[in-house]
């Protein structure tokens, strides 16, 4: 029979109260009472062969639950599920080592706990131990390792695994760069091979690369179901929602738009981020951005000028330009000005942005917005690599289409 | 049988030298302890009673037949102790291997109780020496030594089932079952002999399985009889009893166990 995994109605709760241990003593069924904790309600779901499920959704959505059923560590508060082949689980690295026995005694007890005999661990120690690259160090003690060298030697004792249905709950990641590069080659290998793999991350990058399928859970639930870069893309776009309402929340004081005298205003101050051209106050760095500003004075005004001023919110002054209002008149004689930073070159960061349009020197009609810069890949170690202060790329781009 | 098969008498037996070995393996003198520790506890509970309070049992004039007797009831009393405490622990103290892997968690109760056997060996080793030197060799009554072994420690993983799993759900339990068994041992005619319990309660110590366990090594090692049958008939369907249901119950709660572990 082929490998598969069904799922019917699965649900998970942590009793909140009531007696602890109830179910020694009591055969039946249990159902969630106030203040219990439902951590995954009624999951149904059919993985077939050769699928590559990856599950993402923020913590505490139920993933991680639903994967220890899955693998047999824990059983659904109700609901069934019937699994054919033969389950291979790595939920945590390295739960079973022993601080006082070498690694090399380390890897022959690791599968003494999964039920091998020595004879069985023989023919793929060398392998091991060739993959955990701990030179001298695998005859020494393991509490004399470093943590990065416990972790290669843990993750090495899984990568000999030859797996019918593989689950994997974010081990993806380990030890230095090198090795880290070496581990994540090596678990897309176990993973061509298993016949089913079920994967939770949250790196959308490792999920799109293994991955067939995705699932998204959200407060124990399946949201969506589908291609990877559909869901990826859907749950990211969401987490973004989401943290933009947290961003607009949090710094409310600071946004506002106002007029200090009758016919002055800034209309619009907009920041377009990504090639999708949406409106956005979360910006990926390194993107095209753009920022628009519409402003209007009062008819037959002459030489006003607009400040575009971005500053981070340890107020460091990143961004600070003036632009003479008459160049930039469109025709129904407001103000239209697009400033391009093509690509977005700011850090990680919140900044804010000050738009103010004056006469003269007297500050006629002012904006405030916030917005928070967020990388993929944030730089790590080393000096700077760019001077201070950026020059950034920021060019009036003159007359911008009407834009309701 | 009862839903085990052979690779979960492996790991079952790949546990068990585990659990020895950590046991020993911390202390510089490792496997010395398991040998001196119950040495120490047998010679210290036969000086306290033999030689301080001077407790003499009808027709054995001698401290050595005193101590002899002693140990007889003694020595599997310990190991019995270290094999409840060891299997009340076992879940609780492998909750990492039980959220990483999926195995049967019933075998950690019953491995864990099977390190008291070390305890007991030692204990009887040393009690056929004593018995050697007394002059009151064991004769062929021995071959009943390895039946009451096993009703022993069938009866205490029926115990550690139960134990174990309730543990997990309250962890009060460890810290109050060393004084539990401390009142056992004392309602157990162990450093005393029954015939000086008033007549109900000795009738009622015939049903405490601790009695007859220690009375069948008496009875085989001291006076060269075959143990009593009913007693052990008794301690067998007592056990089952326990273990058959011990064995639903922790199967029934042990895919709750990670709510409390």
């Amino acid at each position: 029979m082929e490998p598969s995994i069904t799922l019917r109605e699965v649900s998970k709760i942590f009793p909140a109260g009531g007696i602890p241990g109830q179910e020694l003593f009591s055969t039946a069924a249990q159902t969630a009472a106030a203040g219990d904790k439902v951590a995954v309600d009624g999951v149904s779901l059919t993985i077939r062969y050769g699928e590559r499920l990856g599950i993402v959704g923020r913590n505490g959505a139920g993933k991680s639950t639903l994967l220890h059923m899955i693998a047999d560590l824990s059983s659904p508060t109700s609901g069934s599920i019937e699994i054919h082949g033969k389950v291979t689980s790595v939920m945590t690295l390295g739960v079973g080592l022993r601080d006082d026995l070498s690694g090399r005694e380390n890897i022959y007890v690791d599968g003494e706990i999964q039920g091998s005999a020595r004879h069985e661990v023989e023919p793929v120690i060398d392998e091991i131990i060739a993959f955990a690259d701990l030179g001298e160090f695998i005859d020494y003690p393991v509490r004399t390792y470093s943590t990065g060298m416990k972790a290669r030697l843990a993750f090495s004792m899984i990568s000999h695994i030859d797996p019918e249905i593989l689950i994997i709950d974010e081990a993806l990641s380990v030890g230095d760069a090198n090795f880290s590069n070496k581990a994540t080659a090596r678990i897309k290998e176990i993973c061509a091979r298993g016949k089913i793999v079920i994967l939770v991350s949250h790196g959308m990058q490792s999920i799109k690369e293994i991955c067939n399928r995705c699932l998204w859970m959200e407060n124990g639930r399946v949201v969506m179901d589908g291609t990877p870069e559909e869901v990826t893309k859907a749950y990211i776009d969401s987490v973004r929602a989401a943290d933009e309402m947290l961003l607009m929340e949090k710094f409310r004081k600071f946004i506002g738009a106002r007029s200090l005298q009758s016919g002055w205003a800034v209309n619009k101050v907009a920041i377009i981020n990504g090639e999708s051209g949406e409106q956005r106050s979360l910006l990926e760095a390194g993107q095209p951005t753009r920022i628009e500003v519409r402003c209007a004075t009062p008819a037959g005004e002459v030489g006003p000028n607009v400040r575009v001023r971005i500053t981070r919110l340890d107020d460091l002054v990143v961004f600070d330009e003036f632009f003479s209002g008459d160049a930039f008149r469109l025709r129904d004689q407001s103000i239209g000005l697009a400033i391009e930073m093509a690509p977005l070159v700011l850090g990680a960061a919140i900044y804010r942005l000050d738009v103010s349009l004056a006469a003269g020197i007297n500050v006629c009609a002012e904006s405030s917005s916030i917005f928070e810069v967020f990388t993929f890949n944030p730089p790590t170690g080393g000096k700077p690599m760019l001077l201070y202060p950026v020059n950034a790329l920021a060019i009036p781009t003159g007359l911008i289409e009407e834009v309701p | 049988m009862f839903g085990f098969n052979k690779q979960d008498i492996r790991l079952a037996f790949n546990l068990f030298k585990m659990n020895v070995r950590d046991k020993y393996l911390g202390s510089s003198l490792g496997s010395f302890w398991a040998f001196a520790n119950p040495l120490f506890m047998l010679a210290l509970y036969t000086f306290v009673f033999g030689y301080v309070f001077k407790v003499r049992l009808p027709g054995a004039e001698t401290t050595l037949s005193y101590a002899i007797w002693l140990i007889c009831g003694l020595g599997p009393w310990l190991a019995m102790v270290e094999a409840i405490m060891a299997s009340t622990n076992s879940v609780v103290g492998a909750s990492g291997i039980i959220k990483n892997l999926a195995f049967k968690t019933e075998i950690l109760p019953i491995s864990a109780a099977l390190t008291g056997i070390i305890t007991l060996v030692v204990s009887l080793c040393f009690l056929f020496i004593l018995l050697t030197i007394e002059g009151n060799t064991p004769d062929s009554s021995i071959v009943w030594i390895p039946l009451i072994v096993v009703l022993q420690f069938f009866f205490i993983v029926s115990l550690g089932l139960w134990l174990s799993a309730i543990n997990v759900f309250m962890r009060d339990l460890s810290i109050v079952l060393p004084n539990m068994l401390t009142i056992v041992m004392f309602l157990t005619p162990i450093f005393y002999p029954i015939a000086s319990l008033p007549s109900l309660v000795q009738k009622l110590s015939f049903a405490n399985p601790f009695y007859q366990i220690a009375d069948a090594y008496q009875s085989v090692l001291l006076y060269h009889k075959t143990p009593s049958a009913t007693g052990m008939i008794y301690v067998f369907l007592l056990s089952m009893t326990i273990f058959y249901f011990g064995l639903a119950a922790f199967r029934r709660a042990k895919g709750h166990f990670d709510s409390a572990l």
